[in-house]
């Protein structure tokens, strides 16, 4: 067994692991919709016990290297974060349909708060998350925060998009690149090069798009027009079709431009990721999510949202499927974080904000 | 002796070690965790039995850190099963387990659903329609116009007559009971040919295709107490939080934000492609009759405007003042009652 002095330099294939995703859609249906009418039948009160269902759902059954992941969040603290979350929402519909003044000030508001509820969102997230009784952490700092959620948010605009690319670097860097396992800190290698020539791809993309939506728009009019010669038996179905045929056009239009943006920057970000020695591997492919994405739109539309439960696992399964990580060394040997050992019963989190990052 | 047990994973909470264990409980109160390196005897009151959703794994956290993961066999539903305590949460487990519940929640939520757009939102619509302020409603309906007036021309009719037709709207608006003085504007129909709508706020539009169409004054005045009894009980302003709602919630289920769209931009949707409900359309009718029973028209005009609208409408999109659901016979046989 012991030939390591003979032995010559042997290049160590590194061991990759891939995550696997073993939830059903049969079997998420009977969960989604025991969640959706309880949630109706109160009010809206159930959905953050809804959600951590789904949560501890999803987390059960994704598996790496024979552990599955575990999620520990307490509903009552998310139904907290709900009511405020819920309060900011109606102030924003409030503000859009009143004064601009208004709407000014909530926009500012919103500028001075976001930033510091990312951080307890991405915090909260973090922590709740663990794997072989190992919790998540994040360890962003609010300054960061807000130049990336502020004022970088205010500069995009600004200058007329240039900064879109170095935003969404940032962001990502934000958002990944402070996570860390137990003790183990993640670090985020890519290069804010790689953001802009993944927008220059999307432009070209978005511009070969326009063209085509051009010339349809072209020959769609052109009929209008003809057709309008002829005078039709009645106008009823002419304004219907063009109604439709726009909802249909932006669909297309806003899933293909969605499915490349996040697979392109999902690999870019992803791959740039380590975890401790550990590399970090994200292999999505654009046309295969955009096909996923617009086959679970027209499913979930046609069957009149019924088909959700199967989307959202479908979705997932592809997403979480497509990362692997190259281990180096084993997986056995991350330690827990000094600071917090977290019991069983406490840990729970005061203020709790629960929204969609995207990431 | 009886005992429940079932094999597991193992985490100390320290590390990222995973160790194969079997979890036994010995009697009641002590469940033994017996492996390679391990051997714990953790007290019922020192574990939590994480929430079981489904066949995703099921935990146990201990509390002095670490836990258990267990795959969803029979043997580790037995076990969890004793140790979890009985709550709300096992009530909702049964409920996921079971075919027939699921089914049952389905046919329970598409009523709701479908209770929720048929009575709920028009309920919701009327009592929100009465919160809006006048002028915030003015606003909406000025808006509106504005959108309407992509489809639309000025009126091409002479300034006198256009002064008789603002003074016959005036004085009948008068002596209705309206919460505040409505507004007439008079625009070219092209496309749309003879029609009328209320928007919100009390703008009522009238295009000089039904102006020409009318061979008595008493007609247009039987139009403008039909749209005047829209104004009434505000039935745009209704029909469009309904729509907007409707879409809110369309945007909610597909997650499309994008088809949010601002209420004042919808209002020439609402009034050429949905048009109001049956229901609306009898109480803006029974508004009209009253109104001109009151102010001494006879119905005939009513109907008799109506029938000519109905004969012109050969092309072109079906005029509002026709666009109900109820027939116009019907219409013209309860005007002639």
């Amino acid at each position: 067994m012991d030939n390591a002095p003979s032995a010559p330099a042997l290049v160590v294939e590194p061991r990759t692991e891939r995550l696997r995703f073993t939830a059903t859609g049969g079997e998420y249906f009977r969960i989604w919709i025991v969640n959706l009418l309880l949630t109706i039948v109160t009010l809206g009160i159930y959905s953050a016990w809804a959600k951590v269902r789904k949560q501890r759902y999803f987390h059960g059954h994704t598996h790496l290297a024979g552990s599955t992941f575990d999620y520990h969040a307490r509903p009552i603290a998310i139904l907290k974060g709900r009511v405020i979350a819920a309060i900011l929402f109606g102030l924003y519909l409030l503000a859009t349909e009143s004064s601009p003044i208004f709407l000014l000030v909530v926009v500012g508001m919103y500028l001075l708060i976001a930033p510091w509820i990312v951080l307890q969102a991405l915090r909260f997230r973090a922590r709740m998350s663990s794997w072989r009784g190992l919790r998540f952490g994040f360890g962003g700092t609010l300054g960061e925060s807000y130049v990336v959620f502020a004022l970088l948010t205010l500069l995009v605009p600004l200058t007329l998009g240039a900064l879109l690319p170095y935003w969404w670097y940032r962001r990502q860097r934000f958002v990944l690149g402070y996570l860390r396992f137990g003790a183990t800190q993640c670090s985020f290698r890519a290069r804010v090069g790689s953001y802009y020539r993944v927008f220059g791809v999307l432009l070209a993309i978005v511009i070969g798009l326009s063209v085509i939506a051009g010339v349809l728009i072209l020959m769609v009019s052109l009929a209008a027009t003809l057709s309008g010669m002829r005078v039709p038996e009645d106008g009823e179905g002419a304004p219907w079709v063009i109604t439709v045929g726009a909802y249909v056009v932006a669909l297309l239009f806003g899933s293909v431009v969605n499915g490349c943006l996040r697979a392109m920057l999902g690999n870019v970000a992803i791959d740039g990721l380590r975890l401790g020695s550990h590399r970090i591997l994200a292999r999505f492919d654009a046309a295969k999510l955009v096909g996923i994405q617009l086959t679970n739109t027209l499913l979930v539309l046609v069957t009149l949202g019924l088909y959700t439960p199967w989307a959202q696992i479908r979705l997932q399964k592809y997403l979480v499927e497509r990362i692997r990580l190259e281990v180096d060394g084993d997986l056995d040997s991350f330690v827990t974080a000094q600071s917090e050992s977290l019991s069983a019963t406490g840990g729970e989190m005061a203020d709790v904000f629960d929204i969609d990052l995207g990431f | 002796m009886s005992f429940l047990a079932a094999n597991a994973e193992y985490f100390d909470g320290c590390s990222s070690r995973s160790r194969p264990v079997e979890a036994r409980l010995c009697g009641n109160s002590v469940l033994q965790i017996r492996g390679e390196g391990v051997s714990l005897e953790v007290e019922r009151t020192a574990l939590r039995v994480g929430e079981r959703v489904g066949r995703a794994t099921w935990s146990v956290e201990l509390s002095g850190g670490g836990g258990l993961a267990f795959a969803p066999t029979a043997e580790a539903e037995a076990l969890l099963a004793a140790l979890e305590r009985r709550g709300a949460a096992r009530f909702v487990q049964s409920f996921e387990h079971s075919r027939r519940w699921a089914v049952a929640a389905l046919l329970l939520v598409v009523f709701a659903a479908w209770a929720f757009v048929v009575h709920g939102l028009p309920t919701l619509a009327a009592r929100g329609a009465a919160l809006v302020p006048h002028d915030v409603e003015l606003v909406l309906g000025e808006e509106g116009l504005r959108w309407l007036d992509e489809l639309l021309e000025p009126s091409a009719l002479d300034e006198d007559r256009k002064a008789a037709i603002v003074g016959l709207f005036a004085r009948a608006a008068s002596t209705m009971p309206l919460p505040s003085a409505p507004r007439l504007e008079l625009r070219r129909g092209e496309g749309i040919g003879a029609n009328a709508f209320a928007l919100p706020g009390g703008i009522v539009v009238m295009t000089d295709e039904l102006v020409e169409l009318s061979r008595h004054d008493d007609e247009l005045v039987a139009v403008f107490a039909h749209e005047l009894g829209h104004v009434f009980h505000r039935h745009t302003l209704r029909r469009l939080l309904q729509s907007s709602a409707v879409a809110l919630l369309a945007t909610l289920v597909t997650s499309d934000i994008s088809s949010v769209t601002t209420l004042g931009t919808t209002i020439p949707t609402v009034l050429l492609e949905a048009g109001f409900s049956r229901e609306m359309e009898r109480e803006a009718d029974d508004f009209a009759l009253t109104t001109m029973d009151a102010a001494g028209v006879g119905h005939e005009h009513f109907a008799a405007i109506l029938e000519r609208l109905e004969a012109s409408t050969g092309s072109g999109s079906i005029p509002e003042f026709l666009s109900s659901h109820p027939s116009t016979r019907a219409r013209v046989e309860n005007a002639n009652r």
